[in-house]
């Protein structure tokens, strides 16, 4: 595992407000990520999650509200990303670099937080035992030509190489068989282990519930519950979130 | 009269006015006539580029070849003694003809692809007039007789020449103006701003396109005859692709999709050169400067810009928004409907809908009916397969071979999108897709104007495209916004006006792509109203949404997909409590089984 | 057709200008979504400065290396000072287009004012011709097609082997992602337009030479040179080099056996047969524009 003297640190957001072209996605929302947990935000579709997900990581400014990592400001700051300070997202999609070949992924994520040659090569060293065999035998083949499964974790291990202290994953059992999302999870749960913090987003819970520790549950861009994820309260609030109370 | 009509008869009567000034009876010196000319053949060249730019968003450097059309006939067919007249109509027909075959391409192409097509035919248009010289007298050019007209014993001196470049002038400026305020020109936006939008109202974009890039070649080949005349002796150095970026120039600078931008444009691009005479460095550094300083400061060129700063001055542009919007109850819309569209009569039935991507099937035998006057709705987690139903149904993905859509015997996969309309399929957007270029008021003229034969078919009584229009204005609460942009208006009342859209179409089957996302609670309560207004009057819905609980509510029947498999049919009540849904959106997680009394409570509270 | 191989070879040798030209295009389009049609202007306009500088007693090699960097620190103002601001509004590919045109007539402007309206000579590196294959070729054109080569060996070098080159590579596979995995889009585009506007210098210089200084110098090679991207696709850097090269070889078959006078025609019936069989090119992986 990469370089664990500085795992942990937190990523805040307070108020946040967001509005694509006027279209109000997220509405009020706060939440505060503790160093070392497990989180998992769930919520029906259309229910802001992705918008929150990349305000988290510094990919996308809210129209309202602070960000802060390790109680930093970052509202306003560069475009970049939060990547160099160590909140690393592994978008939905995954939106691999699906010509680039398998290496070059991971290298890119090691890039991107700014390593030298040498760190680059160390890391990848530590990061390919965790990928699955085609990963590790098939350095040179194009990302795209992986099956769903197999990019899913490549697109986990090119943001294990930036050496994250937090990691976010946007819905990564989209379009995954049983027991293949079983298999990111397993990965994701090692790195938990190992202090790093993990906020998974996803629509369906079943997975995220049996690691997570604590749970968010977003609904039409407002949070309706936050808390641990084995209350009871927790279920009511997911069963809401989803069927709703008909109308 | 009208204040178009108006308008129209100020400009002929300016028009022939200023023919007369610069015509035979020597009211100008030599220069005047001479700069009158340019002006007017340049305004002919630019309005025809600007006009292509504005309204179709295609872009041409190439549009010099069709000067040049113009140009040598009028040099060779008024050697042979045709008269002007039969010249015009002529090289309109010839460069109609050879443009609607060009821009039967443009719609194939980026914008970028095409602009590069059209410089390669600048530099090749330029190469055939250097060398064809029996036709066009080679690089050493030709010379031009005098004008031969119907209308005057005489042949009109070269200098006098300057007033047929005005009356030609005049007619495109006449043209120009009617068709970017008609039916056409509202068309050729509306493929222009939402090309898969514009096929739901049954255009065919390559049609459009060609249609357009025709329209404006023919118009740019009066240019050339304009040149011609009034230059007496033409070569390939006029028709050039410098020539055809002078033409972007002026485009750019006056103001795109604006006839009075054409005539800014081309005012600057006659003076740059008169007043930098001795100095073509000059004129070029004028020219890429304005253009660079236009694109960044103005964006849009001087004209347009004008226009906005004097609708923002004016506060036109903002809506008033402390008006809330009058909410529409299911009755109303009821009645709406029913004046509008005819009730359902078919049943779609999808059969065995299969789609497959590249080994991976997105869609396995998808099998289900929307009888007359339901609502189906559709559901499923993400990447279920929603979407591609969708497309399906709208033309724009092939199944495979063994699927049939049928709306009564009709066999719609038969159908390219744009054909669908015509059958009374119509559908909603998930961002709504309004043409960004049409105030709601004018997209729904332009689609009740479309909308006419099917109303007519159906004996639809209200049929006038005015009249529907301001009936769905009226009926949807839309007034206070008819007149502004989308881009003006709040997202709901953007969804709403979505709706409008099928209405004036006169669909009565409609594929609604989640019309609840991005909504608020008020807007959502009003949406509800509509839909069961909708299904009320007959119309049948297939409702494909995220909002799970908006749609059990909304629904007769609902489908459940999941990795492109249907997992569950039937009504809202038996899908709430079926667990093999619960687990398609929860996984086999124990949390979240629903107990069956909360199911109960939850159907009788709805 | 006894002539053929000659007229092969010299067409290969007048491609590796295009094939330059083609893939400095690819390359800043591929990063900016800007089709730059003034790269051939800037790359005269460099060449001019360093003709400048030559005769004041530069040694030419020191030119030509002087010519790549003016012209790529040229490249880096354009997009800095007129393709960034543009944003990225619904038309920015064709108002980019736009603009660079504009920016090739005040390059142009710029050369009568500081240069005046006569060609000027340049020297070449190496003096003297070479008979292969039955004609006579300059040994100009010959070190021109071969740093040519070398310049597209260390390109494809630098875009596989460099990590900086991969982050480019990524970037123009999905701008979006890349600017989640931290990659500094900025950086890449100055990078992108440094490089596509040296390399569009190295194809200036040796035109130069060819013939000799003039504001019109690469006004027929870029016409070539877009045939070339059209042939190859516009996002594939292969696919501009050999693009280039194909209608090198192309255009002198054509001019030697159908017509000389019609070249330029027979270029535009290649791109629209080209464009009409396969729109993203016949290299092309698909079309690739921001929406």
């Amino acid at each position: 595992m990469a370089d664990t003297k500085t795992k942990g640190g937190t990523v805040a957001v307070a108020g946040i407000v967001h509005r694509y072209a006027g279209v109000l996605a997220l509405n009020g929302v706060s939440l505060d990520v503790q160093p070392g947990t497990f989180t998992a935000v769930l919520g029906p579709n259309g229910a802001g999650k992705s918008t929150l997900a990349q305000i988290l990581c510094g990919v996308l400014r809210p129209t309202q509200g602070s960000v802060t990592v390790d109680g930093v400001a970052r509202t306003r700051r560069s475009r970049r990303a939060f990547v160099e300070d160590g909140v690393v997202l592994v978008p939905e999609g995954r939106r691999l670099f699906g010509q680039l070949t398998v290496r070059e992924n991971l290298l890119l994520g090691a890039y991107g937080a700014r390593c030298g040659t040498a760190e680059m090569h160390r890391r990848l060293a530590e990061t390919l035992p965790l990928m699955p065999r085609a990963v590790q035998e098939g350095q040179e083949r194009a990302a795209a030509t992986l099956s769903g499964g197999e990019q899913q974790m490549l697109a986990v291990g090119r943001a294990i190489m930036a050496a994250p202290r937090t990691i976010v994953l946007d819905e990564p059992s989209l379009g995954l068989a049983p027991i293949l999302i079983d298999k990111v999870y397993e990965v994701l749960g090692q790195l938990n282990e190992a202090g790093v913090t993990v906020v998974v987003i996803e629509q369906i819970a079943a997975h995220a519930m049996r690691y997570a520790k604590s749970l968010t549950v977003l609904d039409r861009g407002s949070i309706v519950y936050s808390g641990s994820a084995t209350d009871d309260a927790a279920e009511e609030a997911l069963k809401v979130g989803y069927l709703g109370h008909a109308t | 009269m009208s204040p178009a009509n108006m308008r129209r008869l100020g400009i002929v009567i300016a028009g022939l006015a200023l023919a007369i000034v610069v015509g035979p009876y020597r009211m100008v010196g030599d220069y005047v006539q001479f700069i009158v000319a340019a002006l007017s053949f340049y305004f002919i060249a630019v309005l025809s580029v600007n006009m292509l730019a504005g309204l179709c968003g295609i872009w041409s450097l190439g549009h010099t070849a069709y000067m040049a059309i113009g140009a040598y006939m009028a040099a060779n067919l008024t050697k042979m003694g045709v008269p002007v007249e039969v010249i015009v109509l002529a090289s309109i027909a010839l460069s109609f003809v050879v443009g609607y075959i060009l821009g039967l391409s443009a719609g194939r192409f980026s914008v970028l692809y095409f602009g590069l097509l059209t410089m390669a035919l600048a530099l090749a248009g330029t190469e055939i007039i250097g060398h064809w010289t029996a036709v066009t007298g080679g690089d050493d050019g030709m010379k031009v007789g005098k004008a031969i007209t119907l209308f005057w014993p005489q042949p009109i001196e070269t200098k006098n020449a300057a007033m047929i470049c005005v009356i030609l002038a005049t007619l495109a400026y006449l043209v120009g103006e009617a068709v970017s305020n008609s039916q056409l020109g509202r068309r050729w936006l509306a493929v222009k701003g939402q090309r898969i939008a514009s096929m739901s109202i049954g255009l065919k974009p390559h049609v459009e396109n060609a249609t357009a890039f025709g329209m404006s070649s023919a118009i740019a080949s009066l240019a050339g005859i304009g040149m011609a005349f009034s230059m007496a002796y033409i070569d390939p150095v006029a028709f050039s692709l410098d020539s055809g970026v002078t033409l972007i120039v002026g485009t750019v600078v006056g103001g795109i999709g604006s006839t009075l931008g054409a005539v800014v444009g081309s005012a600057f691009i006659t003076a740059v050169p008169e007043l930098a005479r001795d100095a073509q460095a000059v004129a070029n550094f004028v020219y890429g400067g304005a253009m660079i300083a236009v694109l960044l400061f103005l964006g849009e060129g001087i004209v347009p810009a004008i226009r906005r700063r004097i609708r923002h001055w004016k506060g036109r542009d903002r809506v008033n928004t402390n008006v809330p919007r009058q909410a529409v109850d299911a009755q109303a819309m009821a009645r709406l409907v029913s004046e509008l569209m005819p009730p359902a009569r078919h049943t779609l039935s999808l059969n065995a809908v299969s789609v497959q991507f590249s080994g991976l099937k997105a869609l396995d035998d998808v099998t289900f009916d929307i009888a007359p006057g339901t609502a189906v709705g559709l559901i499923g987690p993400n990447g279920a397969g929603k979407t591609s139903l969708l497309n399906v149904l709208s033309g724009f993905y092939k199944p495979l071979a063994t699927t049939t859509v049928k709306l009564g015997d009709a066999d719609i996969l038969a159908l390219p999108p744009s054909g669908r309309a015509a059958l009374g399929m119509g559908r909603t957007f998930q961002h709504a897709e309004l043409f960004p270029e049409l105030t709601i008021r004018q997209m729904l003229l332009t689609v009740a104007a479309l909308g006419r034969p099917l109303r007519r078919a159906n004996q639809i009584a209200l049929n006038e495209p005015e009249a529907v229009a301001e009936r769905i204005i009226g009926g949807l609460g839309l007034a206070p916004y008819a007149d502004y942009m989308p881009s003006e208006l709040p997202f709901g009342v953007q969804k709403v006006a979505d709706i409008g859209r099928v209405l004036a179409i006169g669909a009565s089957v409609v594929s609604m792509d989640e019309p609840f996302s991005g909504l608020d609670e008020h807007e959502r309560s009003e949406l509800r109203a509509i839909l069961r207004g909708m299904r009320s009057a007959g119309v049948s819905i297939l409702i494909i949404d995220h909002a799970v609980q908006e749609v059990l509510s909304l629904a007769d029947k609902v489908v459940v997909l999941d990795f492109g498999k249907m997992l569950a049919t039937g009504e809202p009540d038996s899908i709430r409590r079926n667990p093999e849904v619960m687990k398609a959106y929860f996984g086999s997680s124990h949390h979240v089984e629903p107990s069956p009394e909360t199911s109960a409570k939850e159907s009788a509270n709805g | 057709m006894g002539d053929l191989p000659a007229v092969i070879v010299s067409g290969i040798v007048s491609g590796s200008a295009y094939a330059l030209l083609a893939l400095g295009i690819v390359i800043i389009f591929r990063s900016t979504d800007t089709v730059n049609f003034a790269i051939g202007d800037i790359g005269t306009l460099a060449v001019f400065m360093t003709a400048t500088m030559i005769a004041a007693g530069l040694p030419i090699w020191l030119g030509l290396i002087a010519a790549i960097i003016t012209a790529g620190i040229l490249g880096i103002i354009t997009e800095r000072t007129l393709i960034r601001p543009l944003g990225h509004s619904r038309n920015y590919v064709f108002i980019a287009l736009v603009v660079t045109i504009g920016l090739g007539l005040l390059i142009h402007a710029g050369i009568f004012v500081g240069w005046g309206t006569r060609p000027q000579a340049f020297p070449v590196l190496i003096e003297g011709t070479v008979k292969l294959f039955g004609i006579a070729l300059t040994w100009n054109k010959i070190l021109a097609a071969g740093i040519a080569a070398v310049a597209m060996i260390a390109i494809a070098w630098f875009f596989k082997k460099t990590p900086f080159g991969i982050a480019m590579r990524a970037t123009a596979d999905d701008p979006v992602a890349a600017r989640m995995v931290g990659i500094d889009s900025g950086r890449v585009a100055a990078i992108a337009w440094f490089l596509g506007c040296g390399i569009a210098a190295i194809a200036s210089f040796f035109l130069a030479a060819d013939t000799s200084l003039n504001p019109n110098l690469t006004l027929s090679p870029l016409f070539r040179a877009f045939a070339g991207v059209f042939l190859g696709g516009l996002t594939s850097m292969a696919g501009a080099v050999i693009g280039g090269f194909t209608i090198g070889v192309l255009d002198n078959v054509a001019g030697r056996y159908i017509s000389a006078s019609y070249r330029d025609t027979m270029v535009f019936a290649i791109i629209v047969l080209v464009l009409f069989i396969r729109p993203a090119g016949v290299l092309g992986a698909g079309r690739k524009e921001r929406v």
